[in-house]
Order: structure tokens, then C-alpha cells, then sequence
């Protein structure tokens, strides 16, 4: 890994995650407000997290059990915000049902 | 109020105190970088250091226990079991916090014997106390666990949350025993010192601070008890299965076997699963409330916490959790930026968030707003992202020209101190810092006069019980 790498690799890293968490405030914010265009951009927030995993899969210079972890993580992130979402809604609407 | 809220009031105030007590050792430590001989002869940068983060910890556990002794009558409707008892070991913690303090300043160091490590200090990072005050704070810890386990009993009521919180002060009181033993092999000693640092930090704090904030929002917004709770296991579970093993990231480069490489950098990058949830579930509340509330400044705290929490752990340390990188960047200042944004969003944003909460209750707001508290918000989280990110940039090039180019030698290490990278920021970290303090003397200021001199931050007044 050369230092030039070693720098990309880790901004590559942390911006995955930042797009995971756009992602998640814009589907919150989209689903919220019923608005389709805020659910288009957190899909596009989520296929920049996309492209960025399969940017550090291809090209990092890490080993094979790395590259399956940033995938299984970029997999999970695409279903925490819909997850988490359903299961609030559920409990709220349990909590209006059964006071 | 009660006596019980009376003690959280008298921790929360002493809380803001060595917060001020921190931002300023804070502010020491950072000018050390940009002009080495400050204070020279009077005050190393070690002791600095030393007083920066033993404040930091201890204004946290201090805003802890003040959000803990407010709720506790709340949740059960009786006095909590042997409030006598922590009244008294209220006095006693803030004496012991004053006289550790200025024996740092004042004798800073001894030689390597057993009179040091009882009078002077430890020597062992985040937990120099002397051995008299570190017994002193297990003590208080003691007491803390008993009135909040004692209190559910004697009420005969487990609520969730308090269940949960009771759980969690047995491991919050038997890891800080680790404080004490005197192990002579280091990687030994690190090994289970780190028990004590990231499990207290990244577990049973986190649970602690997961409870206080179920609390808080159940104050806040009315959230009923079922959701919160419904929540907040869900949030343990995966905090705890994630954090435990995280514990890995610690032992990479220790002299322990290399297969924490394996489990630490794998539970590592799972930390933030939890925290991306967390980010969601702040979203739906604040729809579900429309934003509206009549304690804006506890509502952004808490919601800045869930938020800070997501970037501090979850972006900043992802950046540098897989061992091939972190070989490069532990130890430098890019770790460092990752800790205090970590710290800053997980804890420190919950606790001004009940500090809020209480002053409302105590002063009988009905509504807190106003414009002091939106200064102190913007200048604090302001300095604290200038302040990280000027530290990410140093970090960064300590990394890349110290370790990865220059081979972590000495020759290397002075070379990456002088680089124009490292040293703007440096001095870009003191800016923020100031703004930061800023921040610091405007909440302070805020809290202390709202409903009193600030008196358009209330809109009008509760009617009298």
C-alpha cells in the first residue's frame, strides 16, 4: 500500500459512511414528507455509497475478508433506514392501537 | 423539588463547571503545539493533557449522575434509596476532583514508588487519579449503583429503562476497578486497562446514555414509555454486540495476538450500523413533533447528540478502524480528532440536553427559547467541527509523511511535526478552539440567566402548582 493509497483507501472508507448516513436522513425526511424527489436523491446518496464500496472492492489494496465486510456493510446499509422506519411506525401504530 | 432533584441540580452544575475546566486545559494543550515553550518550568504539556481529558471524563460521569438523580424521582415517585448517602459523596467527589486537580498542577510527579501512586498519580491515562481518589470515586460509584438499584426495589417497579440501567451498574462499577492494580508488564496492563477505558466508554456508557436519553425524550416529547423502551433494547443489543468485541481496535498494535486483527477491525466496522439507526429514529421524532417543542434547546441537543454520535464514531472512525490503516494513523492526531468528535457527540450533547430539561422543571418555563441558547448551540458544535476537522487534516499528514513516507523514526517524527500540513493545523485547531470557548462562557452565560435575566427567552411563564 503506498502512502497516496493508504490516504484514499481511509477517505474512501469514512465517505462511505457519510453516504450511508445521507441516505438514511434523506429517506427519513422523503418518507416523512412524502416526497418522491427527497426518496430519488437518497437513492442517489446510496448509489454513490455503492459506487464507492465497489471503488475500495476493486481497487483497495485489501484482503479478501476486508472487501466482504465493506460489501456485507454497504448490503446493510441499504436496510437499516426502510427497517428501522417500518419498525417506528409499527410501534407507534401498536402505541395508537393499545394505548 | 425534591432532594433528589436538589443533588442532580448541585452534579449538573458542577458538570458545566469542569466542562469550563476542560475546555480551558483544552485550550492549554493546544497552544503547547503552536508555541512549545508556554508555560515553560510551570506546567508541562503532559499535565495539560492530563487535566483535559481526567475533566472530560469526570464532567461527563458528573452529567450523568445529574441527569440520573433527576429522573430517578420521576420514574419511581419516592425519594431514591440512601440519598443521605449521596449528598454527602457529592461534596466529598467535587473536594477530591479539586485537590486531584491541583496536586497535578502543583507536584505534577514523584518518583516510581508506592507513596506516588497513592498521593501523586497513577500514571495510567484517563485514570491518574491518585489511588485515595480512585477509591474515593468507587465509592461514589458504589452509592450511585445502590441508589438506583435500591430505589426500583424498595418501590418494588422495574420499568424497562430502569431494569436496563440497574444491569448496567454492575459492570459500570466493576470495570472501574481496574483502575487499581499495578501490573509491571505493559502489554498486561494495557490489556485490561482498555477494558476499563473503551467497555466503560463504549458500553456501559453508552448504555447509561442510552437510558438518560429514552428519559429525556419521554420528557421531551411526550414519547410514550412502550416506544422508548421497545427502542432502546433494540439499541442495547446491537450497541452491545457491536462495542464488546470493538474492543479489538484497541489490542491491534499492543504486543497481543494478531488475531484481534481479525475481530477487532470486523466489530469495529460494524459500529456503525447501530448509530445509522439512531440517525433514522432522530428523524421520525423530529416529524412526528414537527419540530415543535417547548424546550428547543434540550430538542437540538438531543438531536445533535444522535447526529454527532453517527459522524464522531461512525464516519471518523470507520476512516481509520481496519488494521492495514490503522498501523498508519493510531496514535496520531487523526485519532485524536476521531475521540473528540466521538465524546462530543455520544455523550457530551445528551447531557447539555438535560441540563436543559432540568433548568426548565426548576425554573418553571413553560417555554425555553430564546437567542442565547442558538449562539452557544452554533459555537460549540462551530469550534467542535473546526476544531476535528483541523485535527483530521494534521492527523492526516502525520500519517501520510511520518509513518507512511518517513517510517515512524525519530528523524521522520520531527519532520511530520514541521510540515506546513500539520502545523496549520495546529494552529487552525486553536481557532476553532477559541470559538469553541466562546461557545463554552455563551452556555454558561445562557444557562444561568435564562428565566432570570434572559427574559424574553421565555415566552411566558408556567402557571403556579
Amino acid at each position: 500500500m503506498t502512502p497516496g493509497v493508504l490516504l484514499v483507501t481511509s477517505v474512501s472508507l469514512g465517505f462511505m459512511v457519510l453516504a450511508a448516513g445521507a441516505y438514511a436522513l434523506l429517506y427519513g425526511i422523503g418518507r416523512f414528507r412524502n416526497s418522491r424527489g427527497l426518496l430519488v436523491s437518497a437513492g442517489f446518496a446510496y448509489g454513490a455509497l455503492v459506487l464507492d464500496a465497489a471503488g475500495l472492492i476493486l481497487a483497495a489494496p485489501l484482503a479478501l475478508e476486508w472487501k466482504l465486510l465493506i460489501a456485507g456493510s454497504a448490503l446493510a446499509y441499504l436496510g437499516i433506514p426502510p427497517l428501522t422506519w417500518r419498525y417506528l411506525q409499527h410501534t407507534h401504530r401498536e402505541e395508537r392501537a393499545h394505548p | 423539588m425534591s432532594r433528589s432533584k436538589n443533588l442532580a441540580v448541585k452534579y449538573l452544575v458542577a458538570a458545566i463547571l469542569f466542562f469550563g475546566v476542560m475546555t480551558l486545559s483544552g485550550l492549554m494543550s493546544a497552544a503547547y503545539y503552536i508555541q512549545p515553550d508556554f508555560l515553560f518550568g510551570l506546567i508541562p504539556f503532559s499535565i495539560a493533557k492530563m487535566l483535559h481529558i481526567d475533566t472530560m471524563i469526570i464532567w461527563l460521569l458528573m452529567g450523568f449522575m445529574g441527569a440520573v438523580y433527576w429522573f430517578l424521582p420521576d420514574e419511581f415517585e419516592i425519594e431514591p434509596a440512601g440519598i443521605w448517602a449521596a449528598e454527602i459523596l457529592f461534596w466529598v467527589f467535587v473536594s477530591a476532583v479539586l485537590v486531584v486537580a491541583a496536586t497535578f498542577v502543583l507536584v505534577q510527579w514523584g518518583a516510581g514508588t508506592e507513596t506516588t501512586l497513592w498521593l501523586v498519580q497513577q500514571g495510567r491515562k484517563y485514570v491518574e487519579a491518585p489511588r485515595w481518589a480512585a477509591i474515593g470515586v468507587a465509592l461514589v460509584m458504589l452509592v450511585f449503583a445502590w441508589n438506583v438499584v435500591g430505589t426500583a426495589l424498595r418501590a418494588r417497579r422495574f420499568t424497562g429503562i430502569m431494569a436496563v440501567m440497574s444491569v448496567n451498574m454492575v459492570p459500570l462499577v466493576l470495570l472501574y476497578l481496574i483502575a487499581f492494580p499495578k501490573i509491571d508488564n505493559m502489554a498486561v496492563d494495557l490489556y485490561w486497562w482498555w477494558w476499563l477505558v473503551h467497555l466503560w466508554v463504549e458500553a456501559t456508557w453508552e448504555i447509561l446514555i442510552g437510558c438518560i436519553m429514552a428519559l429525556a425524550v419521554m420528557k421531551l416529547l411526550g414519547t410514550s414509555r412502550k416506544i422508548v423502551e421497545g427502542w432502546l433494547y433494540v439499541e442495547v443489543s446491537m450497541v452491545l454486540g457491536t462495542g464488546i468485541l470493538g474492543l479489538g481496535h484497541h489490542y491491534f498494535w499492543i504486543g497481543t495476538p494478531d488475531y484481534w486483527l481479525g475481530i477487532g477491525g470486523f466489530f469495529s466496522a460494524l459500529e456503525p450500523l447501530p448509530l445509522l439507526g439512531m440517525v433514522v429514529h432522530a428523524v421520525y421524532d423530529a416529524g412526528v413533533h414537527r419540530m415543535k417543542t417547548t424546550n428547543r434547546p434540550a430538542f437540538y441537543w438531543t438531536l445533535a447528540e444522535a447526529f454527532g454520535n453517527f459522524l464522531g464514531g461512525g464516519v471518523f472512525g470507520f476512516m481509520i478502524t481496519l488494521p492495514q490503516l490503522n498501523l498508519f494513523a493510531h496514535g496520531t492526531q487523526w485519532t485524536v480528532s476521531h475521540g473528540h468528535f466521538a465524546f462530543w457527540g455520544a455523550y457530551a450533547c445528551g447531557v447539555l440536553s438535560v441540563c436543559y430539561i432540568a433548568l426548565q422543571e426548576q425554573r418553571r418555563l413553560a417555554v425555553v427559547n430564546g437567542r442565547g441558547w442558538v449562539w452557544a448551540f452554533v459555537l460549540l458544535n462551530g469550534g467542535l467541527i473546526g476544531m476535528v476537522g483541523s485535527l483530521l487534516v494534521a492527523g492526516m499528514a502525520q500519517t501520510f509523511f511520518e509513518r507512511a513516507i518517513g517510517g515512524s523514526t525519530l528523524e521522520a517524527f520531527i519532520a511530520g511535526q514541521e510540515n506546513p500540513w500539520f502545523v496549520l493545523g495546529m494552529y487552525s485547531r486553536m481557532f476553532f478552539g477559541l470559538i469553541f470557548t466562546a461557545g463554552y462562557l455563551t452556555l454558561a452565560w445562557n444557562l444561568l440567566a435564562l428565566g432570570h435575566r434572559e427574559a424574553a427567552a421565555v415566552a411566558q411563564p408556567a402557571p403556579a402548582e
